[in-house]
């Protein structure tokens, strides 16, 4: 193992030296790169698009690589189902925190994304990932699949996740970076949780979601913001169907919350510089969302210092949308 | 840093949103959110008891990383 969480995109060649050499390791890349692995102590899921030291690329040769580091207790590479995904809470070490990919547009992410948050364990142990994906190019055309490097096994189905225990003196720190904040204007809420919406409230005043876009000719470039007492919290839109007057999301909304429009960002890249605030360190791993990467044009470009995928949604605690990642190991004083 | 016993009053303040914490930490900003969803869809005496728990467990799992926040409750 490394002595620290170095992560960074390596050919498959290394990567596959290094899961001969027994390391633990997190991988993002595409299906080609990842069937060329052998068997180990890995999970890994499918993405070609990934912000490097130099800027955003596409590559499908490359795999991003996290390793876990040397001070970890111990690293179990497993996968969970819609039938067991409780159990993901259960088999989280006291201390640590743990890697999972959901594969995108499936049961076992709505049932994740529905349901995390009323689980036994959510919060108490930090889940940190991303949702895997296609080339946009292929979207329709390919399937999102996930690996659990341990058995060998690849799903469309079911999710992966490399629980990581660490010892009393490290604890793992969860932290969102979100460009986008909220625009000031009418509060919608919602009366049911889901990722597909027709009715709403505006203001307190019943409304179609899909009308008052339209009315309002508001741009599903920009998110709705959720006020999670303070923190924003995204939810891309995925289709505004005029015709069936129905919005998807790429996450669910939930009743209780109270959402924005966003305001408007034009330049991502420097957005992302501004809004990183300075740390010490790097952080141990971090991804952000592809619709960054296209709408943000960053193909060449760089967000701040931060590396990793860019991934067709992100998880810190929970399913996240347009926003970037990032994890950190603590010192415990 | 002490952090109040589980049946200290501040909990149920906390939980029941008479004591805003404010924290730039996204894993407390989730669990005020989440209380506060769970309290307006269930205020009886269980589940409140069952946040409070919730919430100091949390806090006493991760009291390295939150010495700002449990300052302000101490406060």
């Amino acid at each position: 193992m490394s002595a620290t969480m170095s992560a960074s995109l390596r050919s498959i060649t290394d990567v596959q030296a290094e899961i001969a050499a027994g390391e633990s390791l997190f991988l993002a890349g595409s299906r080609k790169a990842l069937s060329q692995l052998p068997r180990g102590n890995w999970v890994g899921g499918t993405i070609s698009y990934f912000m490097t030291e130099v800027g955003g690329l596409l590559s499908e040769d490359q795999i991003f690589v996290t390793c876990v580091p040397d001070f970890a207790l111990e690293a179990e590479a497993t996968d969970y189902g819609v039938e067991n995904l409780a159990e993901l809470y259960r088999d989280a070490p006291a201390n640590g925190f743990t890697f999972l990919i959901l594969p995108n547009s499936t049961e076992v992410l709505k049932t994740f994304a529905e349901q995390a948050p009323t689980l036994d364990g959510f919060l108490m142990h930090p889940i940190v990932g991303w949702v895997s994906g296609v080339r946009v190019d292929r979207i329709g055309k390919d399937s999102p699949a996930v690996f659990n490097g341990r058995t060998g096994a690849v799903f469309a189905d079911r999710c992966v996740a490399l629980h990581v225990a660490l010892p009393a003196n490290k604890v793992a720190d969860l932290d969102i970076v979100n460009i986008f904040e909220s625009g000031g204007g009418e509060v919608v809420r919602f009366e049911e949780a889901g990722f597909r919406v027709t009715s709403c409230l505006i203001d307190g005043k019943k409304d179609n979601l899909a009308d008052y876009i339209r009315r309002k000719g508001l741009q599903p470039e920009f998110p709705l913001v959720g006020d999670y007492n303070g923190t924003a919290i995204n939810v891309s839109f995925q289709r505004v169907d005029p015709v069936a007057r129905a919005v998807d999301f790429y996450a669910p909304v939930f009743p209780g919350v109270d959402y924005r429009f966003a305001k408007p960002v034009a330049e991502y890249s420097a957005a992302f510089d501004n809004a990183i605030t300075l740390e010490a360190h790097e952080p141990d791993f971090a991804c952000n969302c592809i619709l960054n990467y296209l709408y943000g044009k960053l193909e060449g470009r760089k967000t701040g210092r931060i590396t990793g995928p860019m991934t067709f949604g992100e998880i810190a605690h929970q399913l996240l949308n347009q926003t970037m990642v990032r994890l950190y190991l603590r010192d415990v004083e | 840093m002490m952090l109040p016993g589980v049946n200290d009053p501040v909990w149920m303040q906390i939980v029941t949103g008479k004591k805003p914490i404010r924290s730039t930490k996204a894993t407390i900003n989730l669990l005020i959110q989440s209380n506060k969803m769970s309290y307006e869809r269930d205020p009886s005496p269980l589940n409140v008891a069952g946040l409070i728990a919730k919430t100091h467990g949390l806090f006493a799992r991760f009291r390295s990383i939150f010495g700002t926040e449990i300052e302000e409750i101490l406060k």
